[in-house]
């Protein structure tokens, strides 16, 4: 019970200072448009071949956009030790590994409502607001299986020289499972379902979920025992 | 002269059987039924599949032992089979882009065990980096270790997924269609990688040892500084 | 028979791509265990000018 109280207290100052500091968090959404719009520049003005990439390209909009989220969420932390304050607190590092996927998951959801609109529009995708609302479901659990890992690397890679490279290099591959379930299944609600497959993609979806979630709070334990 | 090490005999027994092994496997077995002398392409081939997992599975064995104990010898191991594993993954990503050619026309295609491969190799060598930019040593261990863990559990995923995006694919060959004229030059071909795989994981592990011992010379000591100057006392000894 | 049993030969150029296949094994083992023997003595030079 200690532990949940502290996991929603860190969620809170989380999204507090994210408010606080909307710049940070329009400029990654920005990023996120500028990346859609980029897409279509590169596949060229063909409105078959958007559409049919439409869901590659929205899921590949997250990726990007998750790796500035994910290491600014750290740089904050490591101004004025804010994290040593807080596992003086006490803080357990398992309530901080959480709190700090929560917070990560949360923010990278609330791209959705912003890029999805952005995609439909800009790839002349024909979707229902129904539809809409399954993409953000989707893209929640795409978010939540990023956001694991990724919290577990930014905590490492954080303070490193390079961080900007070595993050992605370690997320990527390794988010790959997720990035295949979300856009099959975001592809199958955007392009039509014939098969009644997307059930299984999302079950899929979620399971990798579970996976890194219960993986990566185990071992972030040890990240934050040498000193983050 | 210096004494020959366990690992130099191996190593020196693994070159033995591989050059036994692929003569048999080039010169003395039959050509397969369908694919002709390409299929020679096997002896070396599957025994570096099954050598990369075995490797990669005990650079995960290392890390849970590196993070469980904290002792340097288990993460010099760990880095020297998660070394080998990207380079034996490595070149298996190119062996079976040889074989894809000539079987399949393509040097590429989205098949699920050259796909997951590629991956891996990638993720691993990620890894790899990450080691190179952490300079302190405890902090390194840990924290590759924790990649190599969550890395290893992702393959399984990654193997997963890509069948299930792909769906429509050959199944691998089970035992019984190899004819049992293949199986020797096979066997012999994995024994001899293997042992290969074992010297250089023991030659990379060493060379991460001595790395390490020279590290706390070089740096200035941080528990305890004064007991370097005292002569006689043994330098960079790890008694952890 | 099935089409894919095709008669030997068909595949043009096979040896070729199983000597490559075997040559590139081979130039990657000793490529690597060069480079480790490199490592080595490097890191024992640095451990002799230092200690």
């Amino acid at each position: 019970m200690r532990t949940v109280g502290q996991i929603v207290a860190l969620v809170r100052k989380d999204l507090l200072l994210e408010w606080r500091g909307r710049t940070r968090g329009l400029s990654v959404v920005l990023f996120g448009v500028v990346t859609l719009l980029l897409f279509s520049f590169a596949v060229g003005p063909d409105t078959a071949a958007l559409q049919t990439g439409a869901a590659g390209f929205l899921v590949l909009a997250l990726l990007l956009s998750s790796t500035l989220a994910l290491s600014e969420s750290f740089r904050l932390e490591h101004e004025n030790h804010a994290l040593e304050g807080l596992l003086l607190a006490p803080v357990e590092p398992v309530a901080l590994y959480y709190g700090k996927a929560l917070s990560n998951t949360l923010f990278l959801l609330l791209l959705a409502p912003i890029l999805t609109p952005v995609a439909v529009v800009l790839y002349a995708v024909e979707i229902s607001l129904l539809d809409l609302a399954e993409v953000i479901g989707l893209w929640g659990l795409a978010a939540a299986g990023l956001s694991a890992p990724g919290t577990l690397f930014a905590a490492m890679t954080s303070r490193l020289r390079s961080q900007d490279v070595l993050l992605p290099l370690l997320l990527f591959p390794l988010v790959v499972p997720v990035m295949l379930g979300s856009v099959k299944a975001i592809d199958l609600v955007l392009t039509g379902d014939p098969m009644q497959q997307l059930g299984s993609w999302t079950m899929l979806l979620a399971g990798f979920d579970v996976i890194y979630w219960s993986l990566c709070g185990v071992l972030f334990t040890y990240v934050v025992e040498e000193g983050v | 002269m210096k004494r020959l090490r366990w690992d130099a005999i191996l190593g020196l027994l693994g070159v033995l059987l591989l050059l036994v092994g692929s003569y048999i496997g080039l010169f003395l077995a039959p050509p397969d039924r369908h694919m002709g002398e390409v299929q020679r392409l096997m002896y070396v081939h599957v025994p570096t599949a099954w050598i990369s997992m075995l490797v990669l599975t005990a650079a995960f064995v290392f890390a849970i032992a590196s993070i469980w104990t904290g002792k340097p010898k288990w993460d010099a191991a760990m880095t020297g089979a998660t070394e080998v594993g990207v380079v034996f993954g490595a070149l298996l990503t190119a062996q079976g882009m040889i074989w894809a050619k000539p079987t399949w026309g393509v040097w590429w295609d989205w098949d699920v065990r050259l796909t997951t491969t590629l991956i891996m190799v990638v993720l691993y060598a990620g890894i790899l980096v990450l080691r190179s930019f952490v300079d302190d040593p405890e902090r390194r261990a840990t924290w590759s270790a924790v990649a190599v863990i969550v890395g290893y559990v992702d393959v399984p995923l990654v193997y997963f997924c890509v069948r299930w995006w792909r769906s429509l694919h050959q199944i691998q060959s089970s035992p019984e269609t190899v004819a049992s004229s293949m199986v020797v030059p096979l066997r012999i071909n994995s024994f001899a990688i293997l042992f290969i795989a074992i010297w250089c994981i023991a030659q990379r592990a060493r060379l991460e040892m001595a790395r390490r011992r020279g590290e706390s010379v070089a740096l200035p000591p941080k528990r305890a500084p004064r007991t370097a100057e005292i002569p006689g006392t043994p330098q960079g000894v790890d008694n952890v | 028979m099935s089409e894919t049993a095709m008669p030997e030969g068909v595949i043009v150029g096979a040896w070729n791509f199983v000597i490559g296949g075997y040559g590139l094994t081979a130039l990657v083992f000793i490529t690597y265990a060069w480079s480790l023997w490199r490592r080595r003595k490097a890191s024992d030079r640095d451990a002799r000018s230092n200690g």
